[in-house]
This record gives structure tokens, sequence and C-alpha cells, in this order.
């Protein structure tokens, strides 16, 4: 119970931490949704990885200070779905696809043999 | 047996699987929808180097009426380092140009039923395997049922015709992400609710306002009855200075769910702001907040607030 309390007091600190813009004093529709499922806390704190998403972003050949204002795009839910895991994500980049047929076939066959699981699709 | 003919056996078995396996993708084109549709009027953006994602991002923006410069829209989704484009990136790219982004459900029916209402559909495909994936972004255009294809602008193609059979483990494999690109007021062609909040609350992060009260109206069209529609308008409304409105649309918020407590916060506060500091605080003591509810904080400087003022001006409303 105590805990709870503390962790409430703890979100407004960080809510009121945030730069917000001047109307900070309504409740956000983001906020609500949030709210509803439980998550405010979550939603708060994914808006501290801002700089954290911007560093990373910043290693991948954009300077910070773009990197810092592509972030200010992202919402709290996109920031943590991306933080620390950049390089994982897909990037899509290269339409052209240049595979020799038996360099697909030993993939296929690796697939098969379970090597991955590309027949376990849906 | 020997390694060759052993290699020979997996390679077989590889084959049979792979028949089988394809039959899983043995999607139909479902006889709901029109026969055949091309979306013909689509802008083409032929891609440069691994540029899939602003020209992509390019063509469903223009799509939507938008007019985005082709480098700007690069600025802000190309990663050079990762050659490529992130999904994340791909949404809050399309927000920045006033347009919002919407995830439409992981099903051919959904993607095609998007099209057929004439919305191109942005997707992510792997043209490889999962193991050693090769990722793209496309957009639909259309589809052929007799010939069972999928029509696409993708890469330096403008019209590119792919069996169903083959786009849907491309889809698959690449999770089936697949989106639908609108201007502020418009709605999916089959809207999903959570799918539609989801978008406006993250398109009200860093939209303007007369955008997002477009957004949320239309919304609220779709589901009166829902409290955050109104309360997302309501918003719009504070920020464009039109108070009396977003006390209006706060309450229409309220009669739908009274156990909203985002919006009675929102309204007392802007009670407050309009001078009725004693309306406010019947507003917040028409509902009992639970102690434990994360919002408590901002309910108790807010009581205090309007106790003060309303205490300061007298209650006109009361006897």
């Amino acid at each position: 119970m105590i805990g709870m309390i503390f962790r409430n007091a703890l979100i407004l600190v960080l809510l009121a931490a945030m730069s917000l813009p001047a109307h900070a004093q309504l409740v956000s529709t983001g906020d609500a949704l949030a709210l509803e499922a439980g998550q405010l806390e979550q939603r708060v704190e994914a808006f501290l990885l801002r700089d954290d998403v911007a560093a990373e972003l910043a290693q991948y050949g954009i300077s910070h200070e773009k990197a810092m204002a592509r972030v200010a795009n992202l919402s709290a839910a996109e920031l943590e779905q991306v933080a620390g895991r950049i390089g994982e994500m897909p990037a899509a980049g290269d339409g052209v696809v240049v595979i020799a047929g038996v360099v697909f076939i030993v993939l296929i066959i690796l697939e098969v043999v379970g090597v991955t699981d590309i027949f376990k699709a849906r | 047996m020997t390694s060759a003919s052993s290699v020979g056996v997996v390679a077989l078995a590889a084959l049979m699987l792979l028949a089988g396996g394809c039959a899983t993708y043995d999607a139909q084109i479902p006889d709901s929808l029109a026969p055949r549709v091309d979306l013909a009027e689509t802008p083409f953006h032929p891609q440069l180097e691994n540029h899939c994602g602003p020209a992509a991002l390019t063509t469903v923006l223009e799509a939507s009426g938008a007019s985005p410069e082709y480098d700007a829209v690069a600025e802000r989704v190309y990663v050079p380092d990762l050659e490529g484009s992130l999904q994340v990136e791909m949404m809050a790219g399309a927000r920045s140009f006033d347009r919002i982004p919407f995830r439409v459900p992981g099903e051919l029916s959904a993607v095609l039923a998007e099209v057929e209402a004439g919305h191109p559909v942005l997707i992510l495909q792997n043209l490889r395997v999962r193991s050693l994936p090769a990722w793209h972004y496309a957009v639909v255009v259309g589809y052929d049922r007799a010939d069972g294809e999928i029509l696409m602008r993708s890469g330096t193609e403008r019209m590119q015709e792919t069996p169903v059979s083959t786009w849907m483990r491309q889809w698959d494999w690449a999770s089936r992400w697949a989106v639908v690109v609108l201007a502020p007021g418009e709605l999916p062609a089959q809207p999903d609710r959570t799918a539609v909040f989801r978008a406006l609350a993250d398109f009200d992060e860093t939209a303007r306002a007369e955008s997002r009260l477009r957004a949320w109206t239309a919304a609220g069209e779709r589901w009166p009855e829902a409290a955050l529609v109104h309360m997302g308008a309501g918003n719009a409304q504070y920020e464009l200075g039109r108070h009396e409105a977003a006390v209006a649309a706060y309450r229409r918020a309220l009669n739908n769910s009274p156990e909203h407590w985002p919006a009675r916060l929102n309204l007392a506060q802007v009670l407050l702001e309009l001078g009725r500091p004693c309306e406010g605080r019947r507003v917040l003591e028409a509902g009992t907040m639970p102690f434990d509810h994360p919002l408590v904080e901002t309910h108790g400087r807010l009581s205090i607030e309007l106790d003060d003022s309303c205490t300061t001006i007298g209650d006109p409303g009361s006897e």
C-alpha cells in the first residue's frame, strides 16, 4: 500500500520532470489509454528513454541534433519498442534481392532440417 | 548411405516440405471483395539504393493528399548505417506530415478491404527466409482475383504483380505488418477501435490541434459511446482556445463513462481556467477517486486550487 502510494508519487514527479508543452495540466489521451491498460508508469518511463534512443540512432550515421529531432516524433509506445534494439529491428532498404538459386535451396534445407523454423508459420 | 545421397534425400524432403509449406500460404482473395482493383492513380517513386522506406512512404503520403518532398521524407526515416528504415520511424514520419498511420489487422482480407476502399497499403516484406531476412517496404495498390495476384508499387517497378501465395509468405515472414496512411478525419475501411485509438493518441503527441480535432471528431462519429473520443476532441478544442467547446466535449465523455478520471480532471481544470472554480469543484466531488489511483496527486492539487478559488470568489451556484 505504501509502496503503491510511493510509486504513484514517483510517477507524478516524473510527469512533472518531463518538459511538456504549455498545457501540461491536462491529462493527454495517451495517458488515458495507458491508464486504462494499467501502464501509466511504463509510459512515463518510456518518455525518459528519448535521449537513449537518440544516442542509439546517432550511432547509425545520423547527427545527434537530427537524431534528437527524429525521436521527438516517436510516441511512448514506439520509444519503448525500439529502445536498446535498433540494431536488431527490421530496417528495410534493399528491394532488389540478389540471391543465387543454390544458396536459396541450401537456406530452405537448413530451415527444413530445423536450424530455423520457417514452417511453423501459421 | 553416402553423404551425397543423404544430401539428395534431404534436398528431396526439403522440396516436398516446401511444397507442403507453401500450401500454408495458399490464400484466397475473398469473394466478398470486388474481383479486381487497381488504384492506378497511386503515384510511383522508384527507389534509390536502399531507399524503399522513403519511396514507399512518399507514395502513400501523396496518395493521402499530402505533398512531401522526397528528400524531407528520407531525412526523417532513412538510417544510413542500417541502409534502411525502421517501422517506428515510418509511422512517426507519416505523422510529421500531418497524416495518421493506422495499423491494419494481419489478415489478407483486411489489407485488400483497404485497397478496395481506395487506400493503398504500406507493407513490410521479407523477400528471403527468416534466418537470413531481406526486409523490404512496398505499397499494395490492387489485386486480381482471377489471376490470383497482388499488385504493388515496389522498388523500381511501377507495377509488380506477385502471386498471392508468394505475397502471403513474404508478408507473413515479416510479421504481417501493414499500415494505411490517412488524412486527419478519415478512418480505415474496417476500423478496429483499439488500433484507431492507439493511432490517434500517438498522433496527439505531436500533431496540430486542428488536425487532432478533425481526427477525434471522425472517431466520435464512429464510436460515439466511447469516452476517449470526446476527451480527445476536448483536449484539441482547449488547445484551440475554445474552452466552452472543450467543456461540452468532456461532459459528453463523462456522460458515457462517469468513471473516466482523465475527462473529469480535464473538465475541472478547464472550468477553473474559465473562472468557474465552484462548478469545477462540484465536478470533482461528483466522483470518488480510489486512493491508489495513479492520478490521485493531480486530483489533490486541482481540488486545493478549486477550493481556494471558489472560496475567494464565493459560489454563485450555492444557496
